[in-house]
């Protein structure tokens, strides 16, 4: 949810209601089926971006479209691609979409993934003999407390100072990237460089293990991640906290009226976006890059950010939103088979997001015509219940 | 040039003007005519519908049915510039001048016989005929910017009577005014009128209205109480009828069903408190309100109404002093629910209810911790649903739908929802803080109902309100603050309008200490 500080339709004393432009925008009095339309308009951009886009392209439309079609279910390598992206994505718009719904923009998850994955590497490399089963646990805490205390100052200045917090998370992120660069290039030097500014691997125990379903291999951080947005889900609707920040959503006024304790929710909101796109960025690293990076994330964080906006408070939608993302980056990732430049799908992507964004206020809005200003005939002042009483 | 048009003497006749903004209905229909040659006072309290009449008169409110006739001639008017060029013209409070500009500049805005290209010379000598036409002098070459208040309103009015208009309304004119200036004002609008003009004036202020008006109009509650000639007035019969109710109600609603007045159920003893800024908001408030009792907190937006009922509901906190409900010493929003304290505060859209949420997840903001609604961390949705839906039969709410999101109630609706919550259950006291704020009078009364029926339930009712009316119909005691501590404190048979108001102001009492 999108939101404007100017309700709109509002028409000014003044304005002259002869205009040329005779619609008004107007709030939906049934906003009920706002999901569907959210839904069908992502589909709408999806499919006309998708339509469009061979046209800027010299390769033959039914290339084109087999190329994306086993980027993606067309083959399991293709679906196992898709999954994989999706695991860090998922926990990325979820990393968002939390704070979102009080009111505060996490733009550092990409910062807060790497500070996780970097944790998790310190972790793993404190302790390289210890067994899988120790070590797997103890790298996912890891992650989690490091991309919860990324998080710590922008929160504190933003409840105490009152200082933005989209400022300070976002410029974290490249304090994040100058930290694990100096890792990457200095204590943890890999043995063998193989290109790229990265950490020497992790011990083969630290490693998450894969699944195979039939053929689609993907780490087993997927069922983490496919899960956590229907636990959050239930959380928002089911318990205390998630009542809480539910009715508090940015009106912080009504919390307090109710005895909530408003800053504390708006803390553990915080801290917990930085400990999900912590533990985003570790399980990513342990199920497939399998060692840290400064392009591990690879703007994972921004693209979770999106991704939350369109959901608008809504976690099973940040699901379905970012499952969409990922076929079309996987999609657009075999566009570069068929000698496509595969940036071809940002354009793609972008097209379909604004569909989405316009979708949001097509949900919440509509535009009616407006009714003439002309005072109806059949009104009198019979109708008029009080006239003058001069004599009184 | 002429400025002057012909049409001197046009009466401006309104009749069975409604206007409706939502649920409130600003202007509810009756006939009015104000005649060339008077200064013709529409006089009301805030939000009696004065204003919301003139611009619709004025064309920039469009009414939602009846009729207006300038002149005799039945007129619509789709914009501001129609009206004018019927010739209705209005100063509004806030001048629409170019601050920039020189007054010539000013007066030439808009103006139909100054052609594109015209020298400054030619501009000032307009300007100077313009004010000499009307009696209003101001000089052309200055820069508004530089203008006193009282000049800016002289250039305002001008530019108006040059582009033609024969009948002017003046909304509140005096309230950005030195005294001075007020009185100079007057002389010109008797000027005005003597020379056969119509013009409206716009006020809340009696003694204003008594020095300057031929006639005067009484509204109240959107509709016309009075409209008299100036010699059949005088204060005290104005006051009546602009503060009486309109509908009869009010010989008084209050005798109370149950007299046993002994217990004291909320005690506020030595408040002191800081607002924001650290300046000292309330200076030892003590206030006890009884069982079976009404006691109406009046005074001035700003004296320490805010900070005294948020300490009572137990979101701020007080320096020092203590608060005690039903003979629990309370801190804090859980103690004081606790304790039976309902709270309706004064923003019921802003802080009493989330609207973008729906009426059932609002039926338990204030609840939602009790063992009725949670078990654990969890909350018991189809009990709070239960509850919800048995509230909003309780209250006889508009919808029994409790996913409806209350951003789709009225705002009689929503108070239902809100005064029912804060009402319902093992309630020993309540704090009302202007409850029928923004309430057309239907649902307006319902709320004072249910207030006067708590009461006779046996709460302790502390109602703050910015309304006399509703103090004096629905109180038992009246209580004035006055910069942070009680001026005064009187059973309502007692208290008497006038020396309310000059406690409200600062005064001291007859008979008090």
């Amino acid at each position: 949810m999108l939101r404007s500080s100017v309700e709109p339709g509002v028409v000014l004393p003044g304005a002259s209601r002869r205009s040329l432009w005779p619609w008004r925008i107007e709030p939906r009095p049934d906003p009920e089926r706002i999901g569907l339309y959210r839904i069908s308009a992502v589909l709408l951009g999806l499919a006309v971006s998708l339509a469009v886009a061979p046209l800027f392209t010299s390769t033959p439309p039914a290339e084109f479209y087999s190329a994306i079609w086993l980027g993606t279910f067309g083959s399991t390598l293709g679906m196992s691609n898709v999954l994989t992206i999706a695991m860090p994505l998922i926990l990325a718009g979820l990393a968002a979409s939390i704070p979102y719904r009080l009111g505060l923009w996490n733009v550092g998850i990409d910062g807060q993934m790497l500070m996780g994955a970097w944790t998790a590497t310190a972790v793993a490399f404190a302790m390289p003999q210890a067994p899988g089963f120790l070590m797997i646990p103890c790298m996912m805490l890891a992650g989690m407390i490091g991309g919860a205390l990324w998080i710590i100052i922008p929160t504190f200045a933003r409840i105490v100072l009152g200082v933005s917090e989209v400022i300070t998370t976002f410029l974290l992120n490249f304090v994040a990237v100058a930290w694990v660069a100096y890792w990457c290039t200095g204590p943890w030097y890999p043995k063998s460089s193989a290109g790229g500014v990265r950490a020497e691997p992790l011990p083969a125990q630290g490693e998450l293990g894969k699944l195979d379903i039939q053929g689609v291999v993907v780490s087993w951080g997927i069922l983490i991640a496919i899960a956590l947005p229907f636990v959050f889900w239930a959380a928002f609707r089911f318990t205390r906290w998630g009542y809480e920040i539910t009715m508090i959503g940015d009106n912080h006024r009504a919390g307090r009226y109710a005895g909530m304790n408003v800053r504390r929710l708006l803390v553990t909101s915080m801290l917990l976006g930085g400990l999900l796109a912590g533990f985003g960025g570790t399980i990513y690293m342990m199920g497939t890059s399998g060692q840290l990076s400064t392009g591990l994330t690879n703007n994972t964080g921004f693209n979770g950010l999106v991704i939350a906006v369109l959901a608008g408070s809504n976690e099973l939608a940040v699901l379905a939103l970012a499952l969409i993302y990922s076929l079309l980056l996987a999609g657009g990732g075999s566009l570069g088979i068929v000698g496509v430049d595969s940036d071809l799908v940002f354009a793609i992507i972008g097209i379909t997001l604004i569909f989405g964004s316009f979708g949001e206020a097509y949900a919440r809005l509509r535009l009616v015509r407006t009714k003439s200003s002309r005072v109806p005939p059949e009104s009198t002042t019979k109708e008029a219940p009080w006239t003058i009483n001069s004599s009184h | 040039m002429t400025v002057m048009t012909d049409r001197a003497g046009l009466a401006l006749e309104l009749s069975g003007i409604v206007k409706k903004f939502g649920d409130l209905t600003a202007v509810s229909g009756f006939e009015i005519c104000f005649e060339p040659g008077q200064v013709h006072a529409l006089l009301g309290e805030n939000g009696a519908g004065k204003s919301t009449l003139m611009n619709v008169a004025a064309g920039f409110l469009t009414p939602d049915l009846g009729e207006i006739a300038i002149g005799g001639r039945a007129v619509h008017f789709g914009s501001p510039r129609d009206a004018i060029e019927a010739g209705v013209g209005m100063v509004h409070q806030h001048f629409r001048l170019v601050e920039q500009f020189t007054v010539a500049q000013n007066l030439a805005l808009g103006a139909k016989d100054v052609g594109t290209l015209t020298s400054t010379k030619a501009l000032n000598e307009r300007a100077a005929e313009i004010g000499a036409t009307y009696g209003l002098g101001v000089d052309p070459s200055k820069v508004v910017g530089s203008l006193s208040v009282g000049e800016k309103q002289r250039v305002e009015i001008l530019r108006t009577l040059s582009r033609g208009a024969q009948v002017l309304i003046l909304d509140e004119p005096t309230a950005v005014l030195t005294p001075d200036e007020s009185d100079q004002l007057c002389l010109n609008l008797r000027a005005m009128a003597s020379a056969g003009a119509t013009v409206v004036f716009i006020s809340h202020k009696l003694n204003e209205v008594l020095a300057v008006a031929d006639r005067v109009s009484v509204m109240r509650g959107g509709l016309l109480v009075a409209s008299r000639d100036r010699s059949e007035c005088d204060l005290d019969s104005l006051a009546r009828l602009m503060f009486e109710d309109v509908t009869q109600a009010d010989e008084r609603r209050s005798e109370r069903s149950a007299v046993s007045l002994g217990t004291e159920i909320m005690t506020i003893q030595d408040l002191r408190a800081r607002d924001e800024r650290g300046a000292s908001a309330l200076k030892g408030v003590t206030l006890e309100v009884h069982d079976h009792e009404i006691v109406g907190l009046v005074g001035v937006a700003g004296n320490g109404q805010q900070e005294l009922e948020q300490i009572v509901a137990g979101i701020r906190q007080a320096d020092s002093g203590t608060v005690v409900i039903n003979g629990d010493e309370v801190h804090g929003v859980q103690a004081a629910l606790r304790a039976g304290l309902g709270y309706i505060p004064e923003d019921r859209r802003g802080t009493g209810l989330v609207t973008a949420q729906s009426i059932w997840l609002n039926s338990i903001l204030r609840i939602y911790k009790q063992g009725t609604i949670s078990r654990g961390v969890l909350i018991q949705t189809k009990k709070a649903k239960k509850f919800a839906l048995e509230l909003a039969k309780k209250v006889n709410l508009s919808t029994a739908d409790v996913a409806t999101l209350v951003q789709h109630l009225s705002g009689g609706n929503a108070q239902k929802l809100l005064a029912g919550r804060e009402l319902e259950g093992e309630r020993k006291a309540v704090v009302a803080v202007n409850p029928t704020q923004g309430l057309d009078v239907k649902a307006a009364r319902a709320v004072r109902d249910r207030l006067i029926q708590a009461r006779d339930e046996g709460l302790a009712v502390l109602l703050i309100s910015a309304d006399l009316d509703e103090v004096f119909a629905i109180s038992d005691r009246i209580a004035v603050i006055y910069e942070g501590q009680i001026a005064g404190n009187f059973a309502v048979g007692d208290a008497d309008r006038d020396e309310i108001g000059r406690l409200m102001g600062g005064g001291s009492a007859n008979g008090l200490s």
